[in-house]
């Protein structure tokens, strides 16, 4: 119990880390805005502090709705549980995050909602179909037990493609590369953090809060296909996921109808290939 | 209530534009004013240097016909002065209702102030799977009646404010309106400081095309060569604090010459400095241009039809392969040096952005070339401002062909009007955004180069 | 809780509005923001309902005052209001009987005037800072 209680804290913990050194080797680059070393920290305390008259009771709802739904989901897969339930708790999470974009009303609110929408089938069909190519190969879809397996009999060899849409699907939630579908994230965008619109102060803290514990969601479930120990895969998944983020910032972003393109063709078609390999050869 | 022309009176009108438009006439500028109840229009035509005008007086409170059905370049000036003047401009077309429409499209609002938006303007779209099927733009957020309070005002006063009007093309106006006082009061200027202007109207466009680049590749997401461009204007910066204390070079220009000599010495050191952008720019350009994504994406935003181009001006014209030279209109000693215009062949956001980078590379070889050349002597022979009288120059500018009226009586401005480059290609922003993606908006509005604070005024 | 209000100011968003001028002092700002300046933590954004601080960039026309006015509704408390610029403080140059053009002052309650045609790239960053503490204090 206190292993899992100690990685909730650690995935937790972790993704702000890895902001903090984003920034920090974001804000060496000239042109850019110099920034403290904890700044994504000081950003989340301020938020919090800030008061809001017009946010509504929906804000609140939705952010905490979603704040908690990420949450249960980091712990259910810290604990090991079903891959399937993760991702069930996970739609809803999304599902939240959309539907506070769309009860927006705005524009941006609207289109971004649109977005969310593409973006949320793409993920849930590539976890479905890595889902059933991970059950072939490990017979379980207990992430505890995938964890030993790919530990013992590196299960990653039969799934490299399964990984690496499920990468891909982590890479569609931080809007990185051409897998960025324009929202949120990015605070020069044309829908200017429209996901996050009807929100702010300390629901966006909450929202951002959400977003965090997300990513390290999905950063756990890939550290599970890395046939090392557990921490040291983590740290593995942690560094390349740094690597596509400062990478990201010298490849230009695509038009979002044509990353919704590419996501279905490497995330989707990724998973498909490696699930008709698994079936039939 | 609105009085409207008879149909003879605006067919008698439309028939003398299109008289004119038959002979390849262009519209320079409307001139607007008002008196004893009536407002006095001066359609101002040109040709190869030739001028003509259309004068029109009309009741106040009335309609007239539209320029824009036989000039299309002519929508924004027209809406300046219905924003301005008790008139109202009618044409064929059907003002769209948005508020009905809204139940088919997606009413999108966008602006005035945005980080994406280089300056205030506010677009209302109606977007179907966010591609823009109808476009609204309201401007004026930026209007200061900088013509109108330059009436009456001393001329340098009236510099000080011109030099205001734009950050990246102050330096442009603030000459060509020195450049027609001048002409009427029959200053000649000297070698030097001809030569100096042009060195320094250089660097101005110099800085407004690195300015035009990071606002692209801001809306690239490229952060990389964000900061590389940074690091360029911060080279600029520094070349231009040998020569003022101010980027903008604002306060060197007066009546008769330049303000103060600049060493030869000085301005190698000045060349040193910039001449090291050269490398990056082309690297960058290179990079671009071998750029699959970059190149293909931008290919197929914001491309302008060849008979558009023509009545456009700036990049959005020489990159459909219109070789407009503005540099020939100056009276500055552009003839003597050497340089050929980069022109494309298609116009789309992707060709004017690698003309950007060609027309910074133009700029340095000038300045060098210039630098090179630079003769000794007086930087100023100022004689006195006597004479009265009106001129019309046209100079180049960082974006195109800027156009000034300068009306000038014992060193007092009596009339001026200004009409740069962004108040012709403004007028095709609306169509130009049918049919493009959001997400692409504001890449297409970037790679036009609107200089909207020296339009607006 | 010394240690929170020193918190509060090392993330500042800035929502910047360029009403009415030559924008030379916003480019002067996002200049700034790239120098090796001591100050950090400052970042732009393009959502006033994420935005902290708001700066104003030149002269403010009829139609620019609305906007403006709107804008500054939507940011939320506690929030400060900085001038940039001549134009943006007094009107400058522009700035007449009947011109029907505003001092920042006179549509907004101003924190902080950063005075000059233009300022320097140091002192807005300064001001920035500056107006937040005082903010922070008052709040």
């Amino acid at each position: 119990m206190l292993g899992k209680i100690i990685w909730f804290f650690a995935v937790i913990l972790s993704v702000p880390v890895l902001y903090i050194a984003y920034n920090f080797i974001k804000s060496m680059m000239p042109g850019q805005s110099k920034t403290y070393i904890l700044q994504p920290v000081y950003r989340l305390l301020k938020l919090f502090e800030k008061k809001d008259e017009n946010a509504g009771f929906l804000a609140y709802f939705f952010s905490i709705g979603s704040c908690l739904f990420s949450l249960i989901a980091l712990y259910m897969t810290v604990a090991g549980f079903n891959f399937l339930f993760v991702i069930s708790v996970l739609s809803m999470m999304d599902l939240l995050v959309i539907t506070g974009a769309f009860s927006s009303g705005d524009f941006s609110g609207k289109v971004s909602a649109k977005r969310g929408i593409s973006r949320f089938i793409i993920w849930l069909f590539t976890s479905i179909v890595s889902a059933a190519s991970i059950y072939q190969v490990a017979g379980t879809l207990k992430l505890n037990e995938i964890s030993r397996l790919s530990e013992s009999n590196g299960l990653i060899v039969n799934l490299p493609f399964t990984f690496v849409s499920l990468f891909i699907i982590l890479l569609m939630k931080g809007n990185l590369m051409h897998f960025n579908f324009g929202i949120s994230g990015n605070e020069q965008s044309l829908l200017g953090d429209a996901l996050n619109s009807p929100y702010s102060g300390w629901s966006l803290a909450v929202i951002q809060l959400a977003q965090w514990t997300e990513t390290g969601v999905w950063l756990k479930i890939l550290s599970n296909f890395i046939p090392v120990a557990k921490p040291v895969s983590y740290g593995v998944v942690l560094f390349v996921f740094l690597a596509f983020l400062l990478l990201d910032g010298y490849i230009s972003t695509v038009e979002w109808k044509k990353a919704a393109r590419l996501s279905w063709g490497w995330a989707g078609g990724l998973a498909i290939i490696n699930f008709i390999y698994l079936f039939y050869y | 209530m609105l009085r409207a022309w008879s149909e003879k009176q605006s067919r008698s009108l439309i028939g003398k534009w299109f008289g004119y438009k038959s002979q390849d006439y262009r519209l320079l500028f409307i001139k607007a004013s008002c008196e004893d109840g009536f407002v006095k229009l001066k359609y101002i035509l040109e040709k190869n240097g030739y001028i003509e005008s259309v004068d029109v007086d009309i009741p106040e409170n009335s309609t007239i016909p539209s320029v824009v059905q036989v000039f299309p370049e002519g929508a924004q000036m027209q809406r300046e002065i219905a924003d301005t003047y008790p008139v109202r401009f009618v044409s064929k077309e059907e003002e769209t209702d948005f508020e009905k429409e809204q139940n088919d499209f997606l009413l999108v609002e966008w602006g005035p102030f945005h980080p994406l938006l280089q300056e205030p303007v506010f677009f209302r779209f109606l977007a179907k799977d966010d591609v823009i099927k109808k476009a609204y733009t309201e401007t004026g957020y930026n209007h200061r009646g900088v013509e109108v309070l330059c009436i009456g005002e001393k001329i340098p006063h009236a510099l000080d404010m011109l030099e205001r009007i734009s950050s990246v093309n102050g330096f442009s106006v603030g000459l060509a309106f020195l450049l027609a006082v001048e002409k009427i009061n029959h200053i000649i200027v000297p070698d030097k400081a001809n030569y100096l202007r042009l060195v320094l109207n250089e660097m101005s466009f110099l800085r407004a095309n690195l300015y035009s680049l990071s606002h692209i590749t801001k809306c690239l997401g490229l952060l990389s060569d964000n900061s590389a461009i940074f690091k360029l204007i911060s080279l600029f910066n520094e070349a231009a604090s040998l020569i003022s204390d101010d980027s903008q070079l604002k306060g060197i220009l007066v009546p008769g010459g330049v303000k103060y000599d600049i060493e030869n010495e000085t301005l190698l050191q000045v060349n040193a400095i910039l001449q090291d952008m050269v490398h990056e720019l082309t690297s960058i350009r290179n990079r671009w241009n071998s750029t699959r994504f970059i190149t293909e994406r931008m290919s197929n935003i914001g491309k302008i039809d060849k008979s558009v181009a023509r009545v456009m001006t700036g990049r959005a014209a020489r990159s459909a392969g219109i070789a407009e030279d503005t540099r020939k209109l100056s009276s500055l000693p552009y003839h003597v040096l050497s340089y050929k215009i980069p022109v494309a062949d298609e116009s789309n956001c992707f060709t004017r952005t690698m003309l950007m980078f060609d027309d910074s590379l133009l700029s340095l070889s000038l300045i060098e070339q210039a630098i090179e050349i630079m003769p000794r002597g007086d930087v100023n022979a100022f004689s006195g401002l006597k004479h009265k009288g009106e001129t019309i120059i046209r100079e180049p500018e960082a974006f195109g062909e800027l156009a000034i009226c300068v009306g000038v009586d014992e060193g007092i401005v009596s009339n001026i009007k200004i009409r740069n480059s962004s108040s012709l290609n403004f007028s095709f922003l609306d169509n130009l955004m049918i049919g493009t993606d959001l997400n692409e908006l504001p890449l297409l509005i970037a790679s036009l180069d609107l200089d909207l604070s020296a339009m607006e005024k | 809780m010394k240690w929170l209000n020193k918190i509060r100011i090392r993330s500042i968003s800035v929502y910047i509005v360029q009403a009415g001028g030559c924008r030379d002092c916003a480019l002067q700002f996002s200049m700034a923001l790239s120098m090796n300046s001591e100050k950090k933590g400052i970042t732009v954004t393009g959502n006033p309902k994420h935005a902290d601080c708001l700066l104003v960039c030149g002269c403010i026309n009829e139609r620019s005052k609305e906007k403006i006015i709107e804008i500054y509704d939507k940011i939320p408390y506690p929030k400060a209001v900085i001038a940039v610029g001549a134009c943006a403080c007094s009107g400058s140059l522009f700035r007449r009987e009947n011109s029907q053009l505003y001092a920042a002052e006179e549509v907004l309650p101003v924190n902080s005037w950063i005075r000059g045609c233009t300022p320097g790239q140091a002192e807005i960053l300064e001001a920035i800072v500056r107006a937040m503490e005082m903010v922070k204090e008052t709040d």
